[in-house]
């Protein structure tokens, strides 16, 4: 067994077991012994992927497609990538691009479900969504899709549903225990809600979701942090450019508020009050991002002490 | 082997002289945003001393706004004195101008920031310098 083989077999073992984070260092010496190795770059987009490393995701998912076009399994990586990076309508084509390559695989259609949800199109993905169960009726990610489908119209019997269907099939699956966090969340059991939170994360870390519910548990019980929280999932929400716009955007009607104030003539003591309130608003926004990113870090450092973790 | 000789994550940012200079994004942004328009110098620099994978679009970004300033300012002013604009309706626009300005700095802070942070990390990770 060479060098090349070992390490690539550890990273895939390391990203079965949900360490994705170590996985990247094997995958790096596969990729200096071999660096064409289209296996490897996709591998290591994925991992990347799960970091929320979308530059680094998006060139490792593209060099995969250069080495081997016609693998419908690298296109959807990317697709996955160009999703978190809101560029919806690339993404779609790359999965279309999967889906001729390979028509019946169920993950393109589970991948077009998960797009055109995240895009609004509620018809479309849930015509995609129908397509992938009839293709893997048994498969836990397309059953999660189904309950993420629910949560977004506030259907929880149905998140509850799914949820227990991928719970039965396999009780550590991880978007089971979040959807399952997320429905015990909405039914005012934050406790409970957390224990999923925890078991999700001591499964995988850096999931996204996991942490977002984490986040939001904390977040029910602290008004000051709940309300940055909800700011700062709007912002998330809007994408980069936008959230920059709406940013500025309020940086602006301040001023104008100001001068306006200045303009008509009023008391100093509006423009004390607009400079008040906006240092304020600066403020709050700082402080709460420290104070909540550390609520969120002690939660995880409990999670690491886990003899389970 | 050597770091030098492994494979390269495009993301990662490259060892860089000037790294013990480089300061918190969120910082430097606030400084400039307070110093304007010189202020966006420090975060031009403080790209460079990150050296993170879109150096030079970071420091054209933040560069951007220092010409738009003071493109405004004259352009705004001519317009004043030839009455084609009131003062108080040439200070709104200004204001709409720095607006501009900052959009460009933002997307430099934000690009800046994804650096220092994955900087940080790598740190944790491995020592990284």
């Amino acid at each position: 067994m060479n060098i090349h083989y070992r390490a690539l077999s550890r990273a895939e073992a390391l990203m079965r077991a949900g360490n994705f984070a170590s996985a990247i260092e094997p995958l790096r010496d596969v990729l200096t012994a071999d660096p064409e190795s289209a296996i490897a770059h996709d591998h290591l987009a994925r991992c990347l992927l799960m970091q929320s490393r979308l530059t680094g995701a998006e060139h490792e998912a593209r060099t995969a497609i250069a080495l081997d076009p016609l693998a419908a399994r690298y296109r959807l990586t990317l697709a996955s990538v160009l999703n978190l990076q809101q560029h919806r309508r690339r993404a779609l084509d790359e999965v279309g691009a999967a889906i001729e390559l390979q028509p019946d695989n169920p993950d393109a259609h589970l991948a077009r479900a998960k797009i055109l949800r995240f895009k609004g199109d509620r018809g479309g993905s849930s015509a995609s969504l129908g397509r992938a169960l009839e293709l893997a009726p048994g498969d836990e990610e397309v059953i999660a899709e189904v309950g993420h489908a629910a949560l977004e119209r506030g259907d929880m019997a149905m998140v509850e549903s799914a949820a227990r269907s991928v719970l039965s099939l396999n009780p550590e699956n991880v978007e089971g225990l979040v959807l399952m966090g997320r429905v015990k969340l909405a039914r005012r059991d934050p406790d409970e809600a957390l224990q999923l939170a925890l078991a999700a994360l001591s499964r995988t870390p850096t999931d996204l979701d996991a942490l977002s519910l984490l986040a939001s548990i904390k977040m029910t019980k602290n008004w000051f942090g709940g309300l940055w929280w909800r700011w700062n999932r709007l912002l998330i929400r809007l994408g980069e450019t936008r959230a920059i716009f709406l940013v500025v955007g309020i940086w602006v009607i301040y001023r104008w508020a100001e001068l306006a104030t200045e303009n008509a003539g009023l008391p100093d003591l509006f423009g004390t009050l607009l400079t008040g309130l906006y240092l304020l608003f600066v403020v709050y926004t700082i402080s709460a991002n420290v104070i909540v990113t550390r609520m969120v870090q002690k939660e995880i450092a409990q999670v690491r002490l886990n003899p389970k973790f | 082997m050597s770091d030098a000789y492994r494979y390269r994550l495009m993301d990662e940012p490259l060892p860089s002289r000037f790294a013990r200079f480089a300061l918190p994004p969120t910082l430097v942004f606030i400084v400039a945003t307070l110093f304007q328009p010189w202020g966006f110098v420090l975060l031009a620099l403080n790209a460079i001393a990150l050296n993170g994978p879109f150096r030079n679009r970071e420091v054209l970004l933040s560069l951007a706004p220092i010409p738009l300033y003071f493109g405004a300012l004259e352009l705004l002013g001519r317009m004043v004195d030839a009455q084609l604009v009131t003062l108080s309706l040439g200070r709104y626009c200004f204001i709409a101008a720095i607006g501009i300005a900052l959009v460009f700095g933002a997307f430099a802070y934000i690009s800046e920031e994804k650096t220092f942070q994955l900087r940080r990390y790598l740190r944790q990770l491995r020592g990284y310098a």
